[in-house]
């Protein structure tokens, strides 16, 4: 069974179709990197397998049940800035989602040690680095214990220094939970580091033009001509990219 | 990491002793000019008759005005703005009390309140009734608008991380608007207090036999400025004494709150 098998209808805002028709299927586990200029419509896209959108007569099937509406047990969102409450403490940050944080408490704590913050629990959002700040808003997508983990150019924001920490961590906590990862970047390198698979967005309307399942292999063999071919993929219809 | 209030002090200090220059050189001068008969007293009592009218009015019946006044800034207060917090939390939470209550609202700020004056009195006669209707009047406009404005105003992505994690439309109220609206709330409620303040001494300079606004009509009436002066100098500290009490309840609350504290700008006051 797929993990994720989506029919998405085209979207439209206004005139402008950001999206056109797409199917997308990801399997349980693996690592999948979606690039795209800016535009083409990749966080539309990752908005609606989340549950955040739906264009009329599109369909998400999260482990075979529809998704009607967010259901972070099944996908969980991270998004480009941490976006934590700033009035809830790191613990109650992360244990956002639970039914009754009292009793997830200690799930919670045990997840602020695995991204390293474990003394941070009763600190309030505004003593947080950008990086301890994104690493809270990965315990926290983590902590309904998603099978897949959306995540929209997370590393964007952070340090190179720190960006290079999280994404090693993203990778190594999913990976411990079994946890699928869809990405979302307009970075080439960033993908091609990251995943098994990789999928290349056009935009107007936002397609696929590209969809490799084999990128480890590639990557090891011939990593510089999969890069130019990505590239070239991206940049088609002249826009740049980085 | 923790902004502690232990290093503010010099240039902290060095700002309140500035601040006070102004008003003592004043008060200063006041007193020299009485003093030196350039002004007659029986206008402008000197700050030292003023100081002394108050000690007198302290041992006399100050307390049973101050209490009548209190108790009538409170009871209006509490009941003008738990009012606003419950209209304005309905307007800025549901589209439909919003389109139905809101334009009625926005109509009725645009009259000046102290308008209402005379109508209160001819309705509710001259007790307490008035009175407290007045205060609450008064104090119910400052707060609903900037509650309902505070909830408009809460950030999209905020919200949508809510949503995202699962919180149903209860949650996103509770957890989400509600607490990012109370910065806003508390300063509501901030000019809602001056004006009950305001609204108290307008209610009792018309009817009153008791209060603080009382005395400032019977000193008129009586020819005593220094008595006048006396309520206007009770009147002021405990205004800035209602506020201080609301502000420490602000910066408890909200002390998860990332905001810029300006450095060296002593005596604004807020922090």
């Amino acid at each position: 069974m797929n993990e994720l098998s989506a029919r998405i209808a085209a979207r439209r805002y206004g005139e402008r179709t950001v999206l056109g028709e797409l199917r997308l299927d990801l399997d349980p586990g693996k690592r999948v990197a979606l690039v795209g200029p800016s535009g083409c419509g990749k966080s539309t896209l990752l908005r609606i397998l989340g549950g955040l959108d739906a264009p009329p007569g599109s369909s998400v099937l999260a482990k075979g049940r529809p998704l009607n509406g967010p259901d972070p047990t099944r996908v969980s969102i991270m998004f480009q800035e941490p976006r934590l409450l700033p009035w809830l403490t790191v613990e109650e940050n992360v244990s956002l989602s639970a039914v009754s944080p009292s009793r997830d408490k200690a799930r919670a704590q045990s997840l602020l040690g695995d991204v390293g913050l474990a003394a941070w629990a009763s600190a309030f959002p505004r003593q947080l680095s950008g990086g301890m700040a994104q690493r809270v808003a990965l315990a926290r997508a983590l902590f309904p214990s998603p099978s897949l983990l959306l995540l929209d150019e997370p590393f964007s924001a952070v340090d190179a220094i720190s960006r290079e920490r999280l994404r090693a961590l993203v990778l190594e906590r999913a990976a411990a939970r079994d946890c699928a990862v869809l990405l979302v970047t307009h970075d080439v390198d960033e993908a091609l580091g990251f995943a098994d698979r990789l999928l290349v967005m056009q935009s107007n309307p936002g397609r696929f033009v590209l969809d490799h399942q084999d990128v480890r292999i590639r990557v090891a063999a011939h990593r510089e001509e999969l890069r130019k071919e990505v590239l070239a993929a991206l940049s088609s219809d002249g826009i740049a990219v980085r | 990491m923790k902004r502690t209030r232990a290093h503010v002090p010099r240039a902290r200090r060095d700002g309140l002793a500035l601040g006070w220059l102004l008003p003592a050189a004043t008060l200063l001068v006041i007193e020299a000019l009485v003093a030196g008969g350039l002004v007659a007293e029986s206008s402008l009592p000197p700050p030292s008759r003023v100081v002394s009218t108050l000690m007198d009015l302290a041992q006399h019946d100050l307390h049973r005005h101050l209490i009548a006044s209190v108790m009538r800034v409170l009871g209006g207060f509490a009941a003008g703005a738990s009012a606003a917090v419950m209209v304005g939390a309905l307007v800025g939470l549901n589209r439909t009390a919003e389109r139905l209550l809101d334009p009625t609202f926005q109509a009725l700020r645009a009259i000046p309140s102290l308008a209402w004056v005379p109508l209160m009195l001819l309705w509710l006669g001259i007790d307490e009734a008035p009175k407290l209707a007045l205060i609450a009047l008064g104090a119910f406009f400052p707060v609903y608008f900037t509650l309902v404005s505070g909830i408009r105003n809460v950030d999209r992505k905020l919200v949508e991380v809510g949503v995202a994690n699962g919180l149903g439309r209860l949650g996103i109220v509770r957890r989400v608007l509600l607490p990012a609206a109370l910065p806003s709330l508390f300063t509501g409620l901030r000019a809602g207090l001056a004006m009950a303040w305001m609204f108290l001494v307008a209610a009792e300079l018309i009817a009153a036999t008791r209060g603080i606004g009382y005395l400032l009509t019977d000193g008129r009436e009586t020819g005593r400025p220094d008595i006048v002066l006396a309520a206007i100098v009770t009147l002021g500290g405990l205004g800035a004494l209602s506020d201080l009490v609301l502000r420490t309840i602000e910066h408890r609350t909200l002390h998860w709150r990332d905001v810029y504290s300006a450095p060296h700008q002593a005596g604004t006051g807020d922090e």
